[in-house]
């Protein structure tokens, strides 16, 4: 039977096909596969597999990882303020529920308080009276803070790592130290110790984290605060900061080859009125490297310090202009580190700084930290919406990590008052970050969008 | 003068640097290595250390012989030398040990100090039963 209906039904097709088309187009740009990787393929695998294992691996242990100590969420670190957030079984508490682990194992009270953790940096022979009471460092920028002449420097005093060293090591010992479920501390009982496979990714993992190159200072900067402050720390006869952290780096600035990263002893265990002290007085004195140490400690980086406090091996110092301020007192003045700088002084003074210059040094380095945070959102935007994360994340855990950073971009610069206009800005890239993660029809939109307004808020900075 | 002085204390700070690396030594964390059985040391078993069965203890010079599968290698413990006993196959926790537990026939683990192979770091001692 012939119908009148063919060319209608034609048409309704072609246009039911293009609605189809379109529709796929749409989809294929916005949840479309990864154009390209930049990484090559194994490197990415290898990456994503110690990402894993740094975030879910317990090693057969009391239930920690290293993302206990080392949250995504919290720049890789600790501090009182997120260990407040964590619901009271969190493997962080292993020592307040787990009998095997109540005494000697960690100490809650500083840990909670001050975010310490116990550390048997000089033996096991005596738990009760040798231990240290040390800081989280963030695992960030590790590929330029790790290598020395002297060979690889990990942890507080750069002596983490048993093995050869390396910071592909460390994980064997912080399974051994943080992971036990007894203190026992026996391989294949209380925990199983990372195999040669495992240690590869885990350091893959952690190289890849946060810069993976140095600043190269003087850097164009905006804001007469921030430049200032950029003079100061680069002088070497005034702030002399960037002798030990050149690029506001962890390595030092001397003559002839790199050397890389260094142990210095400035003194920060003689402070009065350390926190952790001033809680419990009997904190055995840390002796920083090697056993018995020698009083030095190692060199952090300064790009990544404002969004990662508190300061010091021992955090000591929970702000950053009360970091720069700790050189001008005379726990450093009286330190061999102090006494040196002061003995080659025309005036014989280790580091002068008045208020003024205090707070302009921390502004500068507040105004690097953000701009670090802005690169790496933009990074991670940027990897969201290609979709090729190097490390296997999909595009909605890039935008909660982006998130994060887009938040310590402006609350670096607000906690200094700095630039009003750049916080602006950054707080806008932070919202519409946000609404790009709860989107699903304008996520590639919203994202281009923070995007363009990191670059307005970055171009108030630099 | 600025210049001169910026130089100077450069310099200085170099010199203190390399002082304080010099006296300094690379352990890596000595103190967990404890507990990390024989063969499993990350980057070092296979590498910088051997294993074997000791042949030899000579107590006055503080060596120690020891045969491995393919030679016998005499090491000399200082008083730097770490010795422990690994427990591990009895699942029980390692201890430190001293000269004395370095007997004729025990299976060990000898890590030598780095460009001076014939001295010991460290000496891991087998307690298998």
């Amino acid at each position: 039977m012939k119908t009148h209906s063919g060319p209608y039904l034609r048409s309704k097709s072609i246009s039911a096909m293009l609605v189809v088309a379109a529709i796929t187009g749409w989809i294929a740009l916005e949840f479309g596969d990864p154009v390209s990787s930049q990484t090559p393929q194994s490197q990415s695998q290898l990456i994503a597999k110690g990402r894993n294992l740094f975030f879910n691996e317990t090693f057969n242990g009391n239930g920690r990882t290293c993302g206990t100590c080392h949250p995504a969420a919290n720049n890789l670190t600790i501090d009182p303020a997120f260990i407040a957030k964590l619901p009271p079984n969190d493997p962080l508490f292993v020592a307040e529920f787990v009998p095997a682990l109540k005494e000697n194992f960690e100490k809650p009270e500083l840990m909670r308080k001050f975010g310490l953790i116990l550390e048997n940096l000089d033996g096991f022979d005596d738990l009760p009276n040798k231990f240290t009471m040390r800081g989280v460092p963030h695992t960030l920028g590790m590929r330029v803070s790790v290598n020395s002449q002297a060979g690889p420097r990990t942890g507080w005093s750069g002596d983490g790592a048993p093995g050869d060293g390396s910071l592909r090591s460390f994980a064997t010992g912080a399974v051994i130290q943080h992971f036990t479920k007894t203190l026992n501390r026996v391989a294949g009982v209380d925990f199983r110790l990372p195999t040669e496979e495992e240690l590869d990714a885990m350091e893959a993992f952690q190289l890849s984290l946060g810069r993976q190159t140095e600043l190269s200072l003087p850097l164009p900067l905006k804001g007469e605060v921030i430049k200032r402050g950029q003079e100061i720390f680069m002088s070497n006869s005034l702030g002399k900061c960037n002798i030990c952290h050149f690029n506001a780096g962890a390595n030092a600035n001397l003559p002839g080859p790199p050397v890389g990263n260094f142990n210095f002893d400035t003194g920060v265990e003689n402070l009065p009125d350390q926190p952790g002290r001033l809680v419990n007085p009997n904190i055995p004195r840390d002796d920083g490297f090697g056993r018995p140490g020698d009083g030095t400690f190692n060199t952090p980086s300064l790009v990544e310090a404002a969004d990662t406090s508190a300061f010091f091996h021992n955090n000591a110092v929970e702000t950053i202009e009360g970091a720069v301020a700790f050189y001008n007192g005379d726990a450093f003045k009286n330190s061999p580190s102090g006494q040196f700088l002061a003995s080659l002084d025309p005036n014989r003074i280790a580091i002068k700084l008045d208020a003024t210059q205090v707070v302009a040094v921390a502004a500068f380095l507040r105004a690097i930290n953000s701009l670090e945070n802005i690169r790496q959102t933009t990074e991670l935007l940027e990897f969201a919406l290609n979709k090729n994360s190097p490390d296997g994340r999909n595009p909605n855990q890039l935008l909660d990590q982006a998130i994060r950073e887009a938040f310590d971009s402006f609350r670096v610069l607000e906690g200094g008052g700095l630039q009003p206009a750049a916080v602006t800005h950054l707080k806008e890239a932070h919202r519409l970050a946000e609404k790009a993660r709860g989107s699903w029809l304008s996520k590639k939109r919203l994202m281009r969008e923070a995007i363009e307004a990191l670059k307005r808020g970055r171009e108030q900075l630099i | 003068m600025r210049k001169i002085l910026s130089a100077i204390l450069v310099t200085a700070v170099c010199c203190s640097v390399v002082w304080l690396d010099g006296k300094a030594v690379v352990y890596g964390q000595q103190t967990t290595e404890q507990f990390i059985p024989m063969g499993k040391s990350p980057g070092v078993s296979g590498k910088y250390a051997w294993m074997g069965e000791i042949d030899q203890v000579d107590e006055q010079n503080r060596t120690v012989t020891v045969k491995t599968d393919s030679a016998s290698k005499t090491i000399k413990l200082t008083d730097k030398t770490r010795i422990w006993l690994d427990r591990s196959k009895q699942r029980a926790s390692s201890t430190k040990a001293d000269f004395s537990e370095l007997k004729k026939g025990r299976k060990v683990e000898v890590k030598y100090v780095k460009d001076r192979e014939s001295e010991a770091e460290w000496i891991k001692i087998e307690i298998a039963q």
